[in-house]
């Protein structure tokens, strides 16, 4: 006769697999988005660098205080040498219509005839550029690579980070949605 | 048409798994012959039907024929062919359909080369099986068609992950589902076993060659895995203890610890309701991992596009095969305690603690997969769980299992005496102390972990050696009688060793690779260079570049040793344009101590800038390719072992030492 305890034995897995079954269906939540690393960044205030004007382009550099006071701050660091950044930037163009929205631009490690001629070539979405020659600024923001877009509410926190380029799908399916949570 | 064919051919294959599934079982219960001699021919149709609709898939592929969703999600008419055709299982549909094609083709095999099995075990094995091919149809039907069209058709199609298109894609994929797979049909036999009420050497008979295709496949895969790992993302690194990852090596740990039992179970008749309750949970982890990867459960940079509604159709089909076959396990095995009496100092004893180290250092890797899920769930904190937590966990745990591993095989069954197997090991472990202090100061210090890891890589291969030796009678008896016994040795023998001895030079590789491992990052001018590992790096230049779907820049950098040229590294930064996505292209330089691995970073536009290098030394990387190559070696060999019963008559004949 098997006592109970070694009956209790043999059923264990079973009750062990259900109850990680359980886990399991309850991780299968929609709303869960395992993607999310949290970035130290997040509910933070936004870096306050000071930043050079872009030699030659008509824009003034990043200063702090623009970095509040818009419902939405879009900040993009951005190189003309970068091809993803090519890819991106007409996603920034429909972004700078948007009511509320003020786009920002870090333009990092790049040269300033080149990035005048960037511009030139495929629009200017910018109200501001900051020249990051040294890489200082991008640092500072703690990016990974670029391009690399922050979104500030009014208080000039740092609500939302994408890392990488900004397609057509993510911009509509992503980005919008967060823009109205910003803005309130 | 093709695209169609397919398609009714994967419904007519659900028929056919829907039938082989059923009246088996009941004509096994009937004892009813005919039903179950269906079985056979079912599991025949269904690999026919199966592979059909695979190779209409891949003609889809082949002919870019951009009317099918998959193809156009996929593949890219400007793909190179090898790209065109691996694409085919470079997707949740196709690969998905790879897994049940495999699944069907040892469904054959059971049903051409098990002639020798009982009548009710091979139409109970088939039915079971049969009863996971129909959950995973119904799933790719139901979510995941890969045959279905599109109107009207574009004019091109996406193409592939770039980081996919390498040819390590067509091979990784295909050995990995065939080891996942290979142990369906080792829980089929577990399950068909607890139905039957029977387990004895017999049935550990047939299962063992299954187990060992499984494990040889799984082994290859995981390392084909790595190298991928290792040339194509451009880290230098091979293994990260990513979900995926992990989920491939957790079935790997519990079918090593499964394949050791087996043999116990065969020879003694002892564990039989904990082989047979790691067979099912060897399998329950492969299907976890088919979970994990497509559900979207855990993030991974392998995962495949997630969609929640799959998550939930896989969950529920885990849900009735690991449930189910663990409550048949529940109602079932307490009726197969017992077996050989034996010592706990004997082969039975070590065994069992193989199989405890190997159960717990799989059950830290599961813990260390899951609490990050788990954790959220319970306390809405996000973490991950990196490498910090498996050296400490995992690393540690494997120490006795590796000292353990060179022991066990010189010990007797039933019984053995320490006293009389440890004198004979003391030139192995006198050797490999000295291999680890030589390696502490050939390569300038380090951890006492790294260098004690040296030493039990040394220990396995020198008691392995001994261990042949022994068999040998080398140096007792004349040479020429050694030479002899070297050819008469049973495969199953070289297995064995090889297995063995290839695990220590793996580890050997993995160790010093991991720890002994130098970095330089550095950015150059055209003309400037960098030194590493003795080595002095100059990039003399970098040009442009045009591959078929792809655009890049190419730097050559020259490779000097005191002013001795020796070769060139060429290191690419690639972008595919259609997925928009950049990859690096390491440039490697291997050689048996080590590799030099140069990445080209981020580049400015900027020539004043200079080109970011990252170069790395890795030694002993290509002892782990060359390690594992040896332990699939063994694999290989003792499958193609001759039959059990053959092998008993030899093993009469020939006196071993050990047994």
């Amino acid at each position: 006769m098997l006592t109970n305890t070694k009956r209790l034995l043999f059923i264990l897995p079973t009750l062990i697999f259900l109850a990680a079954a359980v886990g399991f269906l309850m991780g299968l939540d929609p709303d869960r988005d395992p993607s999310a690393i949290p970035s130290p960044m997040i509910d933070e205030p936004a870096p306050q660098i000071s930043l050079p004007a872009v030699e030659g382009l008509d824009l003034p550099g990043l200063e702090p205080e623009l970095l509040k006071g818009s419902p939405v701050t879009v900040v993009n660091l951005w190189a003309s040498w970068c091809a993803p950044c090519r890819i991106e930037h007409p996603q920034l163009m429909t972004l700078a219509k948007e009511p509320g929205v003020r786009i920002l631009g870090i333009d990092y490690k790049d040269r300033a005839d080149q990035a005048v001629k960037f511009l030139e070539e495929l629009g200017n979405p910018f109200s501001a550029v900051g020249f990051d020659q040294t890489g200082r600024g991008g640092i500072d923001w703690g990016i990974t690579g670029v391009p690399e877009t922050f979104f500030l509410d009014r208080e000039g926190r740092i609500r939302y980070r994408h890392v990488g380029p900004i397609d057509a799908d993510t911009l509509e399916n992503a980005i919008m949605p967060r823009l109205r949570e910003i803005a309130g | 048409m093709i695209p169609e064919l397919g398609h009714y051919a994967l419904v007519l294959a659900l028929l056919v798994a829907l039938s082989q599934s059923v009246l088996p079982l009941y004509g096994a219960a009937r004892g009813a012959g005919r039903l179950m001699a269906f079985a056979d021919h079912a599991a025949l149709v269904q690999f026919l039907l199966l592979a059909f609709a695979f190779a209409a898939l891949v003609q889809s592929y082949l002919v870019s024929d951009f009317t099918v969703v998959n193809v156009v999600q996929n593949s890219h008419s400007m793909k190179p062919l090898l790209y065109k055709f691996a694409g085919a299982w470079g997707n949740h549909e196709g690969s998905l359909l790879l897994w049940v094609l495999m699944l069907a083709l040892f469904g054959a095999g059971v049903a051409l080369f098990g002639r020798n099995l009982p009548a009710s075990l091979r139409a109970r094995v088939l039915a079971v099986q049969a009863l996971i091919a129909l959950g995973f149809l119904a799933f790719m039907l139901a979510t995941s068609n890969p045959f279905l069209r599109i109107f009207p058709p574009p004019l091109d199609g996406r193409d592939l992950n770039p980081l996919l298109q390498d040819p390590g894609l067509a091979f990784h994929p295909p050995l990995l589902y065939l080891g996942y797979v290979g142990f369906s049909l080792v829980f089929s036999f577990a399950v068909a076993a607890l139905l039957e009420g029977k387990i004895d050497p017999a049935w550990a008979r047939w299962v063992r060659p299954w187990t060992l295709i499984a494990w040889t496949a799984l082994t290859a895969g995981i390392a084909l895995g790595a190298r991928w790992a290792y040339y194509e993302l451009g880290w230098g690194g091979w293994w990260f203890w990513d979900p995926v990852e992990n989920v491939s090596f957790m079935p790997w740990l519990a079918g090593t610890a499964l394949l050791h039992c087996v043999s116990v179970v065969e020879k003694r008749e002892a564990f039989r309701a904990w082989t047979v309750l790691l067979a099912i949970l060897v399998f329950s982890l492969s299907l976890l991992g088919t979970f994990i990867v497509r559900s979207g459960l855990l993030t991974s940079v392998h995962a495949f596009a997630v969609d929640p509604e799959r998550g939930v159709f896989i969950l529920a089909l885990l849900f009735i095969a690991i449930g189910g076959s663990l409550a048949i396990f529940a109602w079932r095995a307490p009726a197969l305690a017992g077996g050989g009496a034996f010592m706990p100092v004997s082969r039975e004893g070590g065994l069992l603690l193989n199989n405890l180290l190997l159960s717990v250092a799989c059950g830290t890797v599961l813990f260390g997969t899951l609490y990050p899920l788990f954790l959220e769930l319970i306390t809405g904190e996000v973490v991950s769980v990196g490498p910090q937590f498996y050296n400490k966990t995992f690393v540690p745990l494997s120490i006795p299992l590796l000292v353990l591993l060179g022991i066990g095989p010189f010990l007797p069954w039933k019984r053995a005496d320490l006293s009389k197997v440890l004198p004979r090991l003391l030139g192995a472990a006198s050797a490999s102390l000295a291999v680890a202090i030589l390696a502490a100061i050939l390569l300038g210090g380090g951890p006492v972990m790294a260098v004690l890891f040296m030493g039990l890589a040394a220990w396995l291969v020198l008691s392995s050696l001994v261990e042949l030796a022994e068999r040998l009678r080398l140096f007792k008896i004349p040479l020429r009688d050694s030479l002899s016994r070297l050819t008469g040795l049973p495969r199953r023998q070289w297995g064995m060793t090889l297995a063995h001895a290839g695990l220590g030079i793996a580890i050997a590789g993995m160790t010093a690779s991991s720890v002994w491992k130098e970095e330089q990052i550095k950015t150059l001018q055209p003309g400037e260079s960098l030194e590493i590992a003795g080595y002095e790096l100059t990039l003399t230049d970098v040009e442009r570049v045009t591959g078929p779907n792809y655009q890049a820049e190419q730097a050559n950098l020259r490779v000097t040793v005191e002013g001795e040229e020796i070769g060139l590294l060429r290191p690419e930064r690639r972008f595919y344009p259609v997925q928009r996505m950049p990859t690096t292209e390491a440039a490697i330089r291997i050689t048996v101590l080590g590799d030099l691995y140069a990445v080209l970073g981020d580049t400015s536009a900027d020539p004043r800038a200079g080109y970011l290098l990252r170069v790395y030394f890795e030694p002993l990387v290509i002892w782990i390719w060359v390690g594992t190559l040896i332990m699939v070696v063994g694999g290989v060999l003792a499958i193609s072992a001759r039959q059990p019963q053959r092998v008993a008559a030899a093993r009469r004949a020939s006196p071993q030492p050990a047994e």
